[in-house]
């Protein structure tokens, strides 16, 4: 039962963690960024090649990939993204595109072959039934993440910005803020928060090019239900999908849970067509 | 001295022209009016102002610096600050943080602390209010609200579009007290788009008068008071 | 219906009637069979130009259809010995699902956002759950659907009543071409027919057509079945051309396929989507063969500069640039000018 449980949270942690780089893009753009999977993807190999050339696992996973995947980011928010504002079609095509680009260069850089990181922390027994104790390390970071986020946006003078322009960026303007600039850098946060996720779920995932696709209808949905509000959405829709997820699979299959994911998303969008951000005060971040 | 000059400006949506020449300038330390109706290109004037809208022709000059192709924001850091029609608030930040948002310019925290001070002063009817969200707020909070929060980046031209609109009369006669209090305390230049008569006959030097995307005259306030003259020369009444 | 729309209609169909006939004897049997499966992702594209681009639905779901479409066929092909009755079994099963959908969706006025996503999702939700399907108690009759390896030895199509009358790729060929040409034709005529037009006029201003009294709801179940059956027909084709079928059509990137060949070939058009089908598809093919550039390397970086260069599409491209080229023209002096 208490194994169930940590078995609940993991999945809850892991799609929160998917799904917050994605949010923080949707919430101040509105922009579908389809190559989402693919900044999950660099996270992973970011990890995976500095761990495998030396370089502490720890370091690799919460230092190197969040800030190349960053990097990532703000060239991808520079050269395409900025110059599609409010085209959200086209954003989709063009992100699509780049989805396709990234995944066909790791491809060739890396082969189509599946590495692998151990997982590191090794086994916790509760009960005589033995588990990975990396999942401890999962939902700790994702606590911290998004307590760390809601901290940025609440108390600081970035988070201020960044909720007055979601609020209304043609003002923002007005009172001396380049909104451009606020774009890039909340791309830029959102890759690398992502490229986070993808590091620090590599261990469990496994690293291959196309690993992108896996997490990204998931994503879009856990984004799309949360709704704008990037801290309270994401947590909410992440609570009740992974719970949903995560039970489903136990009493039944791994496949049967994805579905009934799905299922839940779908009803739940036909009842709150405007995702869960609209139940909370429109204070909430 | 002119503050703000501009010259032969010609602005529009898309392919549908507004503004077709305007000339008009606005002295430094004055309360400067623009009367019209609705359709004849107030708004559009003080969106290309500021930047919103960018003129097909003419030239804005800012305290003798031609910006007509600088970005809103750079308009803003030049001390340009505008309270757009409809307020525009931000909506779920509280007044508190609406009016930080204004304070972003100040070097540091003390400067910020001591200019939030200094506009609470001047508009007290915010200092009950700081915790509360900018949604909830009533029309005329939210406009002494936006007013704050414009002033709070020390411009050295303010823009008034439309303040009066959709706000009680009581709130109006606060404001018009506000604007009196902060010429006397400031060297605020401002500049007032109304279609109201009253409230810019209380407030402005001299009005502009624009129709259909020209500035048609100029009334002085003596002849801002006299009916016949409004009448003839506007038709509002 | 105007003459001009008769001829150009009449000609399509002769022309490529003609050319659907005698191509196979030209080319060789790799271009026959490349060509049969453009033609049946052709129909495909054709689905979502019609139900997007005219009727104004931003669908992510017409792989899915397609996909239904070509499980069905086989399911009803295998159970039945004879393709006679698969085929409208076939075309039925992806709009019974569309109509479920759509007034899921539909009716609940959700905005084009939400549509697209409920779209993806469903489409997932099937991939998800045929991927599972390899347990023996999966069988739809005789048929056993087969998890992710799919439903392999599809009887092919047959004259009716006639099993022994079946179709090789050369008769796949020239049904699948034929069944291109009259999608075609059929939307051309259905977009000049008043069903058409309202549709239309939903794209364009869905209050006012409320207003006028037309249940945009209903429109759109509508819109969106009709291009339900038009990819279960391709999705028919499709499980023809390799008489086999797997979930790979319900995955992501194959949903995204038809949107980014009504994308490159323009929105708003129907010859657009096609070229952009076939353009795609023989482009992937071509890359596929070379061994220095990944394939997705290039193709992503071909639809990121094409978006950034050439947003509307090609057809509507050539078609700004021929009448800037005769707007030119009339500019010349001498020629009168308002």
């Amino acid at each position: 039962m208490a194994i169930a449980l940590v078995q609940i949270l993991n999945t809850i942690a892991s799609l929160a963690l998917i799904s917050v780089g994605l949010a923080i893009i949707f919430g101040m753009m509105k922009v579908m960024n389809f190559a989402h999977g693919e900044l999950l993807m660099l996270g992973a190999y970011s990890v995976q090649t500095a761990y495998s050339n030396g370089v502490n696992l720890w370091i690799a996973m919460f230092v190197i990939a969040p800030i190349f995947v960053g990097i990532v980011g703000i060239l991808i928010e520079l050269l395409v993204i900025r110059h599609l504002y409010g085209r959200m079609m086209d954003t989709l095509l063009a992100t699509w595109g780049i989805s396709l680009f990234i995944t066909g260069l790791i491809t060739m850089i890396f082969g189509n072959v599946t590495q692998g990181i151990s997982t590191p922390l090794g086994f916790y027994e509760i009960g005589g039934i033995r588990d990975s104790a990396y999942k401890f390390l999962i939902i700790g970071v994702t606590v911290v993440l998004f307590a760390g986020i809601w901290i940025v946006l609440k108390k600081t003078r970035m988070g201020l910005i960044a909720r007055a322009t979601m609020n209304n960026p043609g003002q923002v303007s007005v009172l001396g803020v380049n909104p451009r600039v606020v774009y890039t850098v909340t791309f830029a946060a959102g890759a690398a928060i992502s490229g986070l996720a993808g590091a620090v779920l590599a261990p469990v995932t496994g690293v291959v090019p196309t690993m992108g696709a896996a997490y990204i209808g998931k994503a879009f949905i856990t984004v799309i239900c949360g709704g704008d509000a990037i801290f309270a959405g994401t947590a909410i829709a992440s609570v009740l999908f992974g719970s949903i997820n995560q039970v489903t699979t136990i009493v039944s299959t791994a496949e049967f849970g994805e579905v009934a994911l799905l299922i839940g998303a779908l009803l739940m969008l036909r009842v709150l067509p405007k995702g869960i951000s609209s139940l909370v005060s429109n204070r909430a971040v | 001295m002119s503050l703000l000059a501009i010259e032969r400006l010609h602005a529009g949506y898309g392919r549908i022209p507004i503004l077709q020449g305007i000339d008009m300038s606005v002295e430094k330390g004055s309360f400067t009016g623009v009367l019209g109706h609705n359709g004849m290109g107030k708004t559009t004037l003080m969106r290309t102002i500021m930047g919103q809208i960018t003129p097909t022709a003419g030239r804005i000059v800012l305290g003798g610096q031609d910006i007509t192709r600088l970005s809103t924001h750079g308009r803003a850091a030049l001390g340009l600050a505008y309270v757009p029609q409809g307020r525009e608030i931000f909506s779920s930040l509280t007044v508190e943080e609406n009016l930080q948002m204004g304070l972003l310019g100040k070097r540091d925290r003390a400067e910020q602390r001591a200019t939030l001070e200094r506009i609470l002063e001047e508009l007290p009817r915010l200092k009950p209010i700081l915790t509360r969200s900018g949604g909830v707020l009533s029309g005329g909070e939210q406009q002494i609200l936006a007013i704050a929060r414009s002033l709070c980046t020390e411009p050295s031209l303010l823009i008034l579009d439309e303040p009066t609109e959709g706000i009680q009369p009581s709130i109006i006669d606060e404001i018009i007290d506000i604007l009196h209090g902060l010429r006397e305390s400031r060297a605020l230049t401002v500049l007032l788009v109304e279609q109201k008569l009253d409230f810019i006959e209380a407030l402005a030097d001299g009005t502009f008068v624009i129709q259909r995307g020209v500035i048609t005259g100029t009334l002085t306030p003596a002849e801002m008071s006299d009916p016949e003259t409004v009448r003839e020369f506007v038709g509002i009444s | 219906m105007n003459r001009s729309l008769t001829i150009q209609l009449g000609l399509v169909a002769i022309v490529g009637g003609l050319l659907v006939l005698i191509l196979p004897s030209y080319l060789g049997i790799d271009r026959v069979l490349q060509l049969t499966l453009n033609f049946a992702f052709s129909v495909l594209a054709l689905s979502l130009a019609f139900l997007w681009g005219y009727a104004g639905v931003f669908s992510f779901g017409q792989a899915a259809f397609f996909g239904v479409g070509a499980y069905a066929y086989a399911a009803a092909a295998i159970n039945f010995g004879d393709s006679t009755w698969a085929v409208p079994i076939a075309i039925l099963t992806p709009v019974l699902l569309s109509v479920l959908l759509g007034y899921f969706m539909f009716y609940a006025r959700l905005t084009s956002i939400y549509v697209a996503v409920i779209t993806l999702v469903v489409t997932l939700i099937i991939y998800k759950f045929m991927g599972q399907t390899a347990k023996p108690s999966y069988m739809i009759g005789n048929a056993s659907l087969g998890g992710y390896n799919g439903i392999p030895a599809i009887p092919p199509l047959n004259v009716p009543g006639r099993i022994d009358l079946w179709a090789g790729p050369v008769e796949m060929f020239r049904i699948a071409g034929g069944v291109l040409l009259a999608v075609y034709i059929g939307l051309r005529l259905l977009l000049v027919s008043r069903l058409g037009r309202v549709l239309v006029g939903m794209r364009e201003n869905e209050l006012r057509m409320e207003l006028m009294g037309f249940d945009t709801r209903l429109l759109k179940v509508v819109a969106f079945a009709i291009s339900a059956a038009i990819a279960g027909l391709g999705g028919v084709l499709f499980a023809n051309w390799n008489a086999f079928i797997d979930p790979h059509v319900f995955n992501l990137a194959f949903a995204a396929q038809p949107i980014i060949w009504v994308i490159i070939g323009g929105l708003g058009t129907l010859t657009g989507p096609i070229l952009g089908t076939v353009v795609l598809s023989t482009l992937s093919l071509e890359l596929g063969t070379q061994k220095m550039l990944d394939v997705n390397l290039v193709l992503g970086a071909i639809f990121t500069i094409f978006v950034l260069l050439v947003p509307q599409g090609i057809i509507p491209s050539i078609r700004a640039f021929l009448e800037n080229r005769r707007a030119g023209a009339a500019n010349k002096p001498g020629v009168a000018h308002e």
